[in-house]
C-alpha cells in the first residue's frame, strides 16, 4: 500500500473550515467501487458467567471503495463488536469467532498476529467514539500519529513527525505544527476527534471504520466532523463503515445501511430507500419513535419492552416479543422460526416473515 | 512545571513544620515526664533526675523548651550533658543519653546501611513485582494468573519476622550460601554482599504487594480505549503493552512506591535486627530498649521527614509521568 | 400536549438575573491564576403553572448549571429564583427543606443515580420517610408509584441492576414523584437511553405531566425531543439565553443565528425520511471557553453576521419588532432575541406537508 504524503493544498478540509456562510448541501450518489471488505456468516461469541453471549450472529455484508456503509443499532446490537472483529481486535482467548472476514483479500478470522499488524492502520483503520479516552493521555498528539506511520513505513522519525503535522493540517486543525506538540487534554472535543481522524488516515487505508465518531460531540461540531469525513472520503476514495445509533447521522452521510438488532442484521439496502420506506418492523418502529424538530407531535410511537439479553435470546425472530405486526404473519411462525435474511425487493434484504412488509407497515402508521 | 515543583516544595516545607511541632509536643508536652522515664525506676536518684531534666530542658516552661528546640534545629544550641555544656550544631537533635554521642552523627553513620538496603530491596521488588504483575495481567484468568495472585497473597500474609528468621537461618546459618552482614569499615565489597540476604527476603515480601498493585493497574489500563487505539495502529504487542499500557499503569504504583521507600529508608526494625544490619531500624530498637529519648526522637523525626520528602519526590515524578498533572 | 397556560395565573417560577460563577485555578505560563468560569451569566425567565420550558444548547452552555441552581444543588452567585413568589436563591438549608419536596429532579444517567445496594422499595420509601409522607404506608405508596410509572409493583424488592436502562429511568421518575412535587427539573432524562426506549419514557413523562398537573424545566440537547415535549424553549449559549420563545417561534421563525445553526446542524427525522431542508448552516470551530468568553455578543466568534458592534456591545435579550410573529409582550408568550442583526429564517428544517 502506497503511503504518499497527501499534498496539503486544495484539501477539502480547508473548504470546510472556511465555510461559515450558509451553503447548499448536495448529496451525490457514490459509485460502487471494488469490494474491500467481505464478511460472510460472521459469528462472535464471548463466554460469560451466565452462558455464552451471542454478540454477533450470521452477519454477512460487504464494504466497497468510495462508499459509506452505515451499521445502525442500539447498544448490544453487535455493531461495534462486528467491526472490531474486522481489525482482529478481539482477544482470541476470550472470544470465539467463526465465519469469514476478507479484508482486501486477507482472511482475518484466525489470522496470525503479524498479518493483523500489517493490515491494521495500513489497510483498515478505526476511529472511536470518545477521542479523549481513545488517545493516550501521556503522549503528544503528533507523536501518536507518527507512531502509526512509523509502524508501516521505514522512514526516519523526523519524516514521520512531518507526516503527522501534514495530517493534522489535512483534517483542518489550525497551527498544526504547534498542535502536534500538545497533549490530547489540551485539545477541544472537536479538535480531538479531528486528530483521531488524522491518526486513522495517516497510512491512507482502504477502509476506515468510524465507531460512533460524533456521539460524544455537540451537534454543531458533529456536523463539521461528518462533513470532514465525507470530504476526506471523496478525496481518498476509501470505503467507510460508520457505526452509529443515530439515524440522523446515517441520513447525512451514508450510501448504504445495515440495521442490526440483537446481534443480527435485520435490514440492508440503500440508506435513502431504507430510511424513506423501511421494510423491517424494527426499522419502521425506530423511525416512527423519533420526535421531530420539524413538526409537532402529540404522542410518540413506541416500541414496547427493551432490547433482549444476548445470553437468553428470544426463540424464533429476536424482535418478535416487541414486534407490533407479528400477528399479521399467516401461520404465526415468528415465535418459533428464525427468519432468513432474504431479498424482499430489488437491492433490499430483510430478516422478517412478512411477505408484504410495506403494505402492512403502511397500515400501521394509520392505526 | 517549575512553578508546580516550587509549589509542591513549599507545601512539603509547611507539612514539615507541622511535623516538627507535633513530634515536640508528643515527647515533651505529654502527661508523662520523659526525664522520669529515662531515669529508670531502680537506680534513679533525685540528683540524677535533676541532671536529666536539665539536660532535656524539661525543668523550664514548655514555651521556652519549644523555642530552644527550634533554635537548636535551625542554628544549633548548647546542651548540658552530665553537667557540662556541649555545643550541638544545627540541625541539633541532641545527644545520646547513654553514650553521649551526638544523635545526628549516630544517625548519619547508620543511614547509609539502611539506605543501601532500601535501594537493593527496591531493585528486587520493582523488577520481580512489576514484571510478574504485568505477566499475570496479560494472562488474566489463566492458571498462571491465579497462581501468581494466590501465591502473592499467601506469601504476603506471612509475618515478615518469620520469613526473615527462616530465610536468615537457612541462607546464612544452616547453609551459608549468602554472606553475613559486615560493617562498612570492613570494606565496601563485603558490606554490599552482606546486604544481599536481607535485601532478597525484604524485596520478596514487598514484591508480593507490587505484584498485585501492578496486576490490578495493568488489567485496568489494558482495557482502556487508548490501548485499543494503540493496537489498531499495527504496532507490535510489546510496544502496546510496554509503551502504552505499562506507562499509564505505573503512575498509581509510584505513589505506593514513595510511601514504601519512606518506610524502608527510615529503617526496617525487624529485618535489620535479624540480619544484624547496623541501620536506623536496629538503632531505634536499641534506643527504645535503653530509653534513650533523644535518639528515639531523632529516628521518629527522620521517619517523618522521609515521608514528606518521598511524597514530594512522588509528586514531581508524577508530573513527569502524566502531563495532565502539570496543569492542575 | 398541555394547554397553553396563558398569563392569568402568577408564574410558578421566576428566575431573574441568575448568575453562577465557579472559581477555578489554572496555570498560565509561569503563574497561577484564579479564574472564574461564568457558567451562568445573567439568565432571566419565568415558568407558569403547568407549563414546560425547554433549555437547549451545547455542552458548556450552562443549562445543567441552571438546573442545579433551581434545585439548589448549587447556590447561585447572584440573582433571584422565586418559587411561588418566594426567593429561594439564598434560602438557608433548613427553610429550603419543605420546598425541596415541591421541586424534584430527574437525572440523565439511570445507572449512576440509583444506589445499587438499595432495593427499589428502599429507594422509593426514603424520600417518603424524609418528608414524613405516607407514614406507615410506605410500601403501599411505593408500589403505587411503581404502577404509576408502568413498572410491576411486585418488583419492589429488586435491585436496580435487575432492571434495564429504560426501567431504571422509570424508577428515577418514580422517586422524583414520590414526594408529590409541583415542579420537575429533568436534566437530559432520555439521552442515555436506547433509541427504542426513549419514546416510551417521553410518553410516560407526557402522561404524568397531564395527569398530575406538573410543571417542567426540561433540559436536552436533542431539538426533536425539546419540540415534542416543551411549550416554550430557551436557547442557551455560553451561559446566556440567546433566544426565548414558544416553540412555534423557535422552530418556525428562529431569529438568532445560533438557534438557526443549531436547528440546521441537528439531523432531523424528516431529513432522514428524505425531505431535506432548503438551506444549511455550518458553524466553524468549537464553542469558546466560558472562562474568557468573547466580549460583546458571545456568539460573535462563530457567527457569520458578526460586525464591529457585536464585539463592543452586548445585545440585550429583547423583543425584535418586525419579527413577523404576533407576540404580545407581557403575556408570557413573547419571543425575545439577543442579537444585533436578527433575521427570520424558516427554511432550515424540513418542510412537512401532511
Amino acid at each position: 500500500m502506497s503511503a504518499q504524503p497527501v499534498p496539503p493544498q486544495d484539501s477539502a478540509a480547508h473548504d470546510v473550515a472556511a465555510a461559515s456562510a450558509p451553503e447548499r448541501n448536495v448529496v451525490t450518489e457514490a459509485p460502487a467501487g471494488e469490494v474491500v471488505l467481505k464478511i460472510t456468516d460472521l459469528c462472535v461469541r464471548f463466554p460469560s458467567d451466565e452462558g455464552p453471549v451471542n454478540a454477533v450472529q450470521d452477519l454477512t455484508y460487504e464494504a466497497r471503495l468510495g462508499r459509506t456503509l452505515a451499521i445502525v443499532g442500539e447498544s448490544g446490537s453487535g455493531k461495534s463488536v462486528s467491526s472490531m472483529a474486522v481489525l482482529g481486535l478481539h482477544n482470541p482467548k476470550r472470544s470465539t469467532i467463526t465465519g469469514s472476514i476478507l479484508l482486501d483479500g486477507n482472511e482475518i478470522v484466525g489470522a496470525d498476529e503479524s498479518l493483523l499488524r500489517r493490515l491494521r492502520s495500513n489497510t483498515a483503520a478505526m476511529i472511536f467514539q470518545d477521542p479523549l479516552s481513545a488517545l493516550h493521555p501521556f503522549y503528544k498528539v503528533g507523536s501518536q500519529i507518527a507512531e502509526a506511520y512509523l509502524a508501516h513505513n521505514s522512514v526516519s522519525k523526523d519524516i514521520a513527525a512531518k507526516r503527522a503535522v501534514e495530517m493534522l493540517e489535512l483534517v483542518g486543525i489550525p497551527n498544526p505544527a504547534r498542535r502536534a506538540k500538545q497533549y490530547p487534554h489540551e485539545f477541544s472535543g472537536g479538535m480531538r476527534q479531528r486528530a483521531m481522524i488524522a491518526l486513522g488516515l495517516v497510512n491512507n487505508p482502504k477502509l476506515l471504520i468510524a465507531d460512533e465518531p460524533t456521539t460524544a460531540l455537540d451537534v454543531t461540531v458533529q456536523a463539521q466532523i461528518l462533513d470532514l469525513v465525507k470530504d476526506l472520503q471523496r478525496e481518498f476514495g476509501s470505503a467507510v463503515i460508520l457505526i452509529t445509533h443515530d439515524l440522523g447521522v446515517v441520513a447525512e452521510v451514508s450510501d448504504d445501511i445495515l440495521v442490526m438488532y440483537a446481534g443480527r442484521a435485520v435490514e440492508r439496502g440503500l440508506a435513502k430507500e431504507v430510511l424513506a420506506r423501511p421494510q423491517h418492523p424494527y426499522t419502521h418502529a425506530l423511525l416512527q419513535s423519533l420526535p421531530s424538530a420539524s413538526e409537532d407531535s402529540d404522542q410518540l410511537q413506541t416500541i414496547k419492552g427493551s432490547p433482549p439479553s444476548l445470553v437468553h435470546l428470544p426463540s424464533g425472530c429476536s424482535f418478535h416479543p416487541r414486534c407490533m405486526v407479528k400477528d399479521r404473519v399467516p401461520g404465526d411462525p415468528c415465535a418459533t422460526l428464525l427468519p432468513e435474511l432474504r431479498v424482499s425487493s430489488p437491492g433490499r434484504q430483510i430478516r422478517c416473515h412478512l411477505t408484504n412488509p410495506e403494505s402492512v407497515l403502511d397500515q400501521e402508521v394509520v392505526s | 512545571m517549575l512553578i508546580y515543583i516550587a509549589r509542591r516544595a513549599l507545601m512539603a516545607v509547611s507539612v514539615l513544620l507541622v511535623v516538627l511541632v507535633a513530634t515536640f509536643l508528643l515527647f515533651f508536652a505529654g502527661p508523662s515526664d520523659p526525664a522520669q522515664a529515662m531515669c529508670g525506676e531502680l537506680r534513679c536518684t533525685p540528683q540524677r533526675l535533676e541532671d536529666i531534666r536539665r539536660s532535656l530542658g524539661t525543668d523550664r516552661p514548655v514555651a521556652e523548651q519549644f523555642t530552644e528546640y527550634f533554635k537548636g534545629l535551625a542554628v544549633g544550641r548548647e546542651i548540658y550533658v552530665s553537667g557540662a555544656p556541649r555545643t550541638c550544631s544545627a540541625p541539633c537533635l541532641g545527644f545520646s543519653f547513654r553514650t553521649g554521642i551526638e544523635v545526628k552523627e549516630a544517625l548519619a553513620t547508620r543511614f547509609p546501611n539502611t539506605a543501601m538496603l532500601a535501594l537493593m530491596t527496591m531493585a528486587i521488588f520493582l523488577t520481580v513485582g512489576i514484571s510478574t504483575g504485568v505477566l499475570a495481567a496479560r494472562r488474566r484468568g489463566t492458571a498462571l494468573d491465579r497462581g501468581v495472585v494466590g501465591f502473592s497473597q499467601v506469601f504476603g500474609s506471612i509475618p515478615s519476622y518469620i520469613l526473615g528468621l527462616l530465610f536468615a537461618l537457612y541462607t546464612t546459618v544452616l547453609y551459608p550460601i549468602l554472606p553475613r552482614y559486615a560493617n562498612r569499615s570492613d570494606g565496601l565489597g563485603p558490606w554490599f554482599v552482606g546486604l544481599i540476604a536481607p535485601a532478597i527476603i525484604l524485596g520478596l515480601i514487598y514484591a508480593t504487594g507490587y505484584v498485585r498493585y501492578a496486576r490490578a493497574s495493568m488489567v485496568d489500563t489494558l482495557n482502556q480505549d487508548y490501548v485499543r487505539t494503540a493496537r489498531s495502529k499495527g504496532i507490535s504487542e510489546q510496544k502496546v503493552v510496554y509503551r502504552h499500557a505499562l506507562r499509564a499503569a505505573l503512575s498509581p504504583v509510584v505513589t505506593i512506591l514513595g510511601l514504601d521507600m519512606a518506610g524502608l529508608l527510615s529503617g526496617t526494625l525487624v529485618t535489620e535486627h535479624i540480619f544484624g544490619v547496623d541501620g536506623i531500624g536496629k538503632f531505634a530498637i536499641e534506643s527504645l530498649r535503653n530509653d534513650d529519648l533523644p535518639i528515639i526522637m531523632g529516628t521518629v523525626l527522620i521517619g517523618c521527614v522521609l515521608v514528606v520528602v518521598m511524597n514530594l519526590i512522588v509528586d514531581i515524578a508524577y508530573s513527569f509521568l502524566d502531563p495532565r498533572v502539570r496543569l492542575s | 400536549m398541555t394547554a397553553n397556560p396563558g398569563s392569568a395565573s402568577a408564574p410558578l417560577l421566576e428566575v431573574e438575573h441568575l448568575v453562577k460563577y465557579f472559581a477555578v485555578r489554572e496555570v498560565q505560563g509561569l503563574t497561577m491564576v484564579r479564574n472564574t468560569v461564568k457558567a451562568v451569566d445573567d439568565v432571566t425567565f419565568t415558568l407558569a403553572q403547568g407549563e414546560t420550558l425547554g433549555l437547549v444548547g451545547e455542552s458548556g452552555c450552562g443549562k445543567s448549571t441552571v438546573s442545579r441552581c433551581l434545585t439548589r444543588l448549587e447556590t447561585p452567585t447572584s440573582g433571584a429564583i422565586r418559587y411561588k413568589g418566594r426567593d429561594i436563591a439564598t434560602l438557608p438549608e433548613k427553610q429550603l427543606r419543605p420546598l425541596r419536596r415541591e421541586i424534584q429532579m430527574i437525572f440523565q444517567d439511570p445507572y449512576s443515580s440509583l444506589n445499587p445496594r438499595q432495593t427499589v422499595g428502599a429507594i422509593l420509601s426514603t424520600p417518603l420517610r424524609v418528608h414524613g409522607l405516607a407514614k406507615g404506608k410506605e410500601k403501599a405508596r411505593s408500589q403505587e408509584l411503581l404502577e404509576l410509572v408502568g413498572l410491576n409493583p411486585e418488583h419492589i424488592n429488586r435491585y436496580p441492576s435487575e432492571f434495564s436502562g429504560g426501567q431504571r429511568q422509570r424508577i428515577g421518575i418514580a422517586r422524583a414523584l414520590a414526594v408529590e412535587p409541583k415542579l420537575i427539573i429533568a436534566d437530559e432524562p432520555v439521552s442515555a437511553l436506547d433509541v427504542s426506549v426513549q419514546a416510551q419514557v417521553m410518553n410516560l413523562l407526557s402522561r404524568l405531566r397531564s395527569e398530575l398537573g406538573l410543571s417542567f424545566i426540561f433540559i436536552a440537547h436533542d431539538l426533536g425531543v425539546i419540540r415534542h415535549f416543551c411549550d416554550r424553549v430557551a436557547v442557551m449559549y455560553l451561559g446566556k439565553i440567546v433566544e426565548l420563545g414558544n416553540k412555534q417561534h423557535i422552530y418556525g421563525t428562529p431569529q438568532h443565528p445560533y438557534t438557526q445553526a443549531l436547528l440546521s446542524a441537528a439531523p432531523d427525522i424528516n431529513v432522514v425520511r428524505g425531505i431535506p431542508p432548503k438551506e444549511r448552516i455550518r458553524l466553524v470551530g468549537d464553542p469558546p471557553s466560558p472562562i474568557s468568553p468573547p466580549s460583546g455578543c458571545r456568539f460573535r466568534t462563530r457567527c457569520w453576521k458578526a460586525q464591529e458592534i457585536c464585539a463592543t456591545q452586548e445585545p440585550p435579550l429583547e423583543d425584535k419588532p418586525g419579527g413577523g410573529d404576533d407576540d404580545v409582550p407581557g403575556t408570557g408568550d413573547e419571543h425575545v432575541i439577543a442579537c444585533h442583526f436578527p433575521e427570520i429564517k424558516s427554511t432550515l428544517v424540513a418542510e412537512v406537508t401532511r
